[in-house]
């Protein structure tokens, strides 16, 4: 049913014990939107890098069904955006600001997105794969003598 | 006056690099001798009353002073602060030591960094540490604190807690056992001691 709905949706392999869907960027609101009552229970929102895409990874899980959806989202790595799940999933608020930490994904129309664990000024998305440390050596301090 | 003092025979008492604690007991000595220990200023059947004659130096006294009561300002970040504990605690018992946990920076001597120093928390570390008092002493305690241990390529973590202040002891370990604190602890005890001598801090 969902398959003829959303085109480019499509069964993929996923985490042990998650039926895991792989999800084109501009269907993910409207699948959320779907699946908001059958899975109420955003457990994880996350990132992966494979150099060449950006990964999102949305774990949902069912109280009532035990059943767990795992949904997969490719992103390029330039200029990742994708639509925030917020409205759907208030969980997600916190998640997707760490994912914006850590990868730079930026999540449109999320109410408050800045960074959650890093500072504001920090340079630089500490999980991406070509990160480089951006603070400037520091010396080891000694007690004059 | 220089060369007398390049041979060490003439120094000032300020000068004496030794501490000396001497506690003379006046009734162990011959009569002719106690009669000398001040000069002959107090005659020696008045000195036989008087209690015990403690002889030092002033800085040595100072130090004999600090170094049996170092409060420390336990800063526990991570898991070695539970291990700080455990010395703290009944078994282990730093309060023998003259050593309390006092969780405010301006009545402490020393602070002990236990734990993992990240970048949010450096501003605290290096706050912390100028709001205490001088002398003031710094025990690394465990591998986050003296080089970031396991998180050293983290991208958040101060690698070693000495590249902020100034640390006296290191006390490796993951966490170290109490007794590799309590030997930390007799270390900084014996930097007190020489304190004012020449090449010490």
């Amino acid at each position: 049913m969902l398959f003829g709905r959303f085109p480019g949706l499509e069964e993929t392999g996923g985490p042990a014990g998650f039926w895991t869907l792989r999800v084109p960027p501009e269907h993910l609101l409207e699948l959320g939107e779907e699946l908001r009552l059958a899975f109420p229970h955003l457990s994880c929102l996350t990132a992966v890098d494979f150099r060449d895409r950006l990964e999102l990874v949305y774990l949902l899980y069912s109280q009532d069904q035990k059943e767990r959806l795992c949904l997969k989202v490719d992103l390029p790595p330039e200029n990742p955006e994708v639509e925030s799940v917020t409205g759907i999933w208030p969980t997600a608020d916190w998640q997707e600001r760490e994912v914006y930490d850590m990868f730079g994904i930026r999540f449109r129309r999320h109410p408050n997105l800045k960074r959650i664990l890093l500072w504001e000024g920090y340079e630089g998305y500490p999980l991406r794969k070509g990160f480089g440390d951006p603070r400037p050596p520091r010396t080891r301090k000694v007690r004059p003598r | 006056m220089s060369g007398e003092k390049a041979n060490g025979k003439q120094r000032k008492y300020a000068d004496r690099t030794e501490p000396v604690v001497l506690v003379r007991h006046l009734d162990d000595l011959p009569e002719e001798e106690i009669g000398s220990v001040d000069g002959g200023m107090v005659p020696a059947f008045w000195k036989r009353l008087l209690p015990p004659v403690i002889l030092t130096t002033l800085q040595a006294l100072v130090n004999w002073g600090r170094q049996n009561s170092t409060w420390y300002l336990p800063f526990g970040t991570a898991c070695c602060g539970i291990e700080l504990m455990a010395v703290g605690a009944t078994r282990f018992d730093l309060d023998r030591h003259g050593m309390v946990p006092w969780f405010s920076p301006r009545q402490c001597d020393v602070m002990i960094v236990a734990g993992t120093i990240t970048e949010k928390m450096a501003p605290a570390v290096v706050r912390l540490y100028e709001q205490m008092a001088e002398p003031r002493y710094v025990i690394a305690m465990g591998g986050c604190a003296i080089s970031g241990g396991p998180f050293y390529k983290g991208y958040n973590v101060v690698p070693g807690v000495d590249r902020l202040i100034p640390v006296d002891v290191y006390v490796p370990g993951c966490p170290p056992r109490p007794e590799a604190v309590l030997h930390g602890i007799y270390l900084l005890r014996d930097r007190i001691a020489r304190t004012g001598r020449k090449g010490s801090p």
